[in-house]
């Protein structure tokens, strides 16, 4: 489980987050929803290691708090962070980094790892499932990527790094029918593996095609209500954020 | 030592170590080369030039280069090469890492005597021989084409062009001569001795590379692993002529030690429809001050110059690129990078001249710094003149830090921030270590890797 | 002939400088917040000109945009630009923009926009472009009634906005 008590997170001496407690067990979908600005995106950053902000509290994955723990460390212990604005990064090749990523995980967890071939291979397969073109693999990170493509790289990296809970940050904005249904499997998947999904998005149809188990409204800082399943969800999505 | 014994010694720059540079030591080389006599007027009247010349008021600092220093380190006792154990345990480690082969690693590392590679090199010669290509040092062309050298030589770079073009007119030494003829297109890159002969390292290495109309040529000197050089001051010319619709590239690589002045003249003439591609790689020395030129003096020449500068504690990099744009329809790009950390200073320092008669001249500039820390330096000096309406010419330069937030989303991936650094690091100079065989490429990373390494950890 | 400007106020400190009319100018940044804007638009016509711009900042999170738009007619025009970020001036930024038209074959324009950086926490860039008149847009106003004096005027006008 993911355990999230009392979480204060600062940037400037502002509090932008400020005293939020939640719990995602292994093998949930919860969904996750908040006017712009009320701080769904800070929650992400600020949970995997952001050194933008100053983060207190506890976050633990399975009683292993990782409040002091970097980015990386965050990452080897299961948890995985889909940005809403993925980085573009000159020069450096896509499958490279992201052999170099899964494997640091993988040797973490006492698995094998990928040989070049191997990953090449993987790659390319889980590439073309989620409808990426092939040949995307071999540019450089995300360089010349529309929105859309920059979100579907972020879907390939949470496949190929197999964490044990995924905070996804609107990774649905620029997608096309085809895509989100694409989204969609994966997502259920993910979840049949007993992986904890954090999903924060508007997409209404996304959020009924899957099963949800808890619904978060977020409004400055704060989970401002909270419910079973996604019926939170759906009358936010009806009423909007003004409750 | 007799002067015959002495004349078997490679190198003018021996002789000069034992007697000093004047009238007398230049005619004892040529002599002790038997060289014809325009060739001792050519180096009296350099080394006429270089006595009368200052030093330049600009650049790196040369503060401490005197005249007096200059002979004195031509003057060094000979047999100062070190010992294997003597040699930093930091370069050793690099051999290490770099995957230097055991052979190498005595030679680059100043320990012992020349590694003579002649077997490889006569293989490697007659694979060039039977493309019609000429490849040999430029001493051995004095005697074997004298009338083409006497036409080029000196004709790109003058004597009187800097103090350091003067230095190295009157004392070359060493360094490579090529001839490509019409429509040769050369396959494999020309290496310098396969980069290990005391040849390649000389002191005042003088180089002319000639392609004549539609030929094609790629000439590599130098390489990434850290070479130790007993000698102070690297005064080196280049001359390369590109005629027509030829092709031309000449890629370097210096990693020199930390105690070398290294002051380079490399210019290029590009005629008509020919294009010159200069990639430079300026990693180690002291002080390093190159500027590769191309003088588009044809109409539809092309100038492609690509340069990298690593400037890490105690090192000045001071290097760019110049293009003249003397005919219409030329172009120009230029992309520099470069990396200053622990107190290092890179200056991009750059020309770009497009004359009157340049009509329809395109022009494209792109200079990055990354600046690891607020004790190292990045500086950038680009003159840019243009003296038509119908040029189109973009500058674009940036200064900055690595991103924080692009560590940061490898970090989310599981890299570790040393990891993340290195690998941001080599992207930053993806667009260089692409045009670089695979060999050197893949060397230049590692070493870029270690570098970081040294510098984070 | 130098003027040296000393900002020492936080803000928004807005300058328009003529070429014309100056030989050497100076700004310091003595103040944190100083966000310092210079614009320099001017048209060159029969003169040539020499001129010094020099930028530097000396503390934290100063940050200086100067964008200069040039079109000569008859003219040269000389510009050194000289930007300095010591060491100490974390969070500054700086931008230098410098665009010349050329609008006949007797100018010339030579630029200078050299950059010292000793602060790795901050931004810095420049750009500098050469233009000529773009014969596309000169046809089109043409074949709109416009005369080829009265098209370029109108590109003229359009550049320096």
């Amino acid at each position: 489980m993911l355990k999230i008590e009392n979480l204060i997170v600062e940037a400037e001496n502002k509090k932008i987050i400020d005293g939020l407690d939640l719990v995602l067990p292994a093998g949930e979908t919860h969904v996750l929803m908040g006017a712009n600005g009320s701080g769904k995106t800070t929650l992400g950053l600020g949970l995997m290691g952001s050194p933008e902000y100053l983060v207190n509290g506890s976050i633990k994955i399975d009683d292993q708090d990782l409040i002091k723990a970097s980015a990386d460390q965050r990452a080897l212990a299961g948890l995985f962070l889909g940005f809403q604005h993925p980085q573009e990064i000159p020069g450096l090749n896509f499958r490279h980094f992201l052999r170099t990523s899964v494997n640091n995980v993988r040797r973490f967890r006492n698995q094998p790892t990928y040989s070049v071939f191997e990953f090449s291979k993987l790659i390319k397969k889980t590439a073309v499932s989620l409808g990426i073109d092939a040949s995307m693999v071999d540019r450089n990170l995300n360089q010349d990527c529309s929105g859309g493509e920059k979100k579907k790289n972020e879907l390939l990296q949470l496949l190929l790094s197999e964490p044990k809970f995924a905070i996804i940050d609107e990774c649905d904005s620029g997608l096309d029918v085809d895509a989100i249904k694409v989204m969609t499997k994966v997502l259920k998947r993910l979840k049949s593996q007993g992986v904890g999904i954090l999903l924060i998005t508007h997409y209404e149809r996304l959020i009924n095609s899957l099963d949800i188990e808890r619904s978060y409204l977020m409004t400055q800082g704060k989970i401002l209500k909270s419910g079973h399943g996604k019926d939170l969800a759906k009358a936010t999505l009806e009423f909007g954020y003004v409750s | 030592m007799s002067v015959k014994e002495q004349a078997r010694i490679v190198g003018a720059e021996e002789l000069s170590r034992l007697i000093g540079i004047s009238q007398r030591v230049v005619k004892k080389i040529s002599l002790a080369k038997g060289e014809p006599d325009w060739l001792l007027r050519f180096r009296l009247e350099a080394l006429g030039f270089f006595s009368k010349m200052p030093l330049p008021d600009w650049g790196a600092d040369l503060s401490r280069l005197t005249l007096s220093r200059i002979v004195s380190y031509l003057k060094t006792t000979p047999g100062s090469v070190r010992a294997w154990d003597q040699v930093p345990k930091s370069i050793r480690t690099t051999f290490e890492r770099l995957g230097v082969p055991e052979a190498e690693r005595k030679f680059l590392a100043g320990v012992g005597a020349q590694f003579e590679s002649e077997s490889v090199y006569q293989r490697l010669n007659e694979d060039l021989v039977n493309q019609g290509v000429t490849f040999c040092s430029l001493d051995e062309a004095v005697k074997l084409y004298p009338q083409v050298v006497k036409d080029y030589l000196g004709t790109i770079v003058s004597s009187s062009d800097n103090k350091f073009a003067a230095l190295n007119s009157a004392l070359w030494s060493g360094g490579s001569f090529v001839y490509v003829p019409d429509d040769v297109e050369v396959e494999l890159p020309v290496q310098a001795y396969f980069r290990i002969n005391s040849k390649n390292f000389g002191q005042f290495e003088r180089t002319l590379i000639i392609a004549e109309p539609r030929a094609r040529v790629h000439y590599i000197e130098g390489c990434t692993a850290p070479t130790y050089s007993e000698q102070s001051i690297h005064a080196a010319v280049v001359e390369v002529v590109a005629k027509e619709s030829s092709k031309i590239r000449y890629t370097t690589i210096q990693n020199w030690s930390n105690n070398v002045y290294n002051l380079v003249t490399k210019r290029a003439l590009a005629q008509k429809g020919s294009t010159v591609e200069w990639i430079d790689g300026n990693i180690g020395s002291m002080v390093t001050m190159k500027y590769p030129c191309v003088i588009l003096a044809g109409k539809g020449a092309r100038a492609d110059i690509l340069s990298l500068a690593v400037a890490g504690q105690g090192q000045e990099q001071d290097a760019g690129a110049k293009v003249i744009h003397l005919a219409p329809n030329t172009s120009a790009n230029i992309v520099s990078k470069s990396i200053s950390r622990d107190g290092g200073i890179a200056t991009y320092r750059g020309l770009v001249k497009v004359e009157k008669e340049a009509l329809g001249s395109k022009v494209s500039v792109n200079c990055d710094a990354l600046l690891l820390d607020n004790y190292s330096k990045a500086n950038t000096w680009p003159d840019i003149q243009v003296k038509n309406n119908r040029t189109s010419l973009a500058h674009e330069a940036t200064v900055g830090q690595i991103d924080s937030d692009k560590i940061f989303y490898l970090m989310s991936r599981g890299i570790s921030e040393i990891e993340a650094i290195s690998l941001i690091v080599n992207g930053f100079i993806d667009d260089f270590s692409k045009e670089l065989p695979m060999e050197y490429a893949v060397e230049l990373n590692r070493l870029i890797q270690l570098e970081m390494e040294g510098s984070v950890g | 002939m130098v003027d040296i400007i000393s900002i020492e106020k936080p803000g928004q400190h807005e300058f328009k400088i003529d070429f014309n009319s100056i030989q050497k100018i100076v700004f310091d940044l003595n103040c944190s917040g100083v966000r310092l804007d210079i614009t320099s638009k001017q048209k060159i016509t029969n003169s040539n000109l020499s001129v010094k711009l020099e930028v530097n900042h000396y503390q934290p999170d100063t940050h200086s945009k100067i964008i200069v738009k040039n079109v000569l007619k008859a003219s040269r025009l000389e510009l050194i630009g000289k930007i300095s970020l010591p060491p100490g001036v974390v969070g500054s930024t700086t931008d230098f923009r410098c665009d010349s038209l050329l609008t006949d074959l007797g100018s010339a324009v030579k630029t200078v926009p050299a950059m010292n950086i000793g602060e790795n926490k901050v931004k810095a860039s420049h750009g500098v472009a050469v233009a000529q008149f773009n014969q596309e847009h000169v046809f089109y106003l043409m074949s709109r009634g416009l005369s080829k004096k009265q098209a370029e005027n109108l590109l003229v006008r359009s550049f320096l906005r």
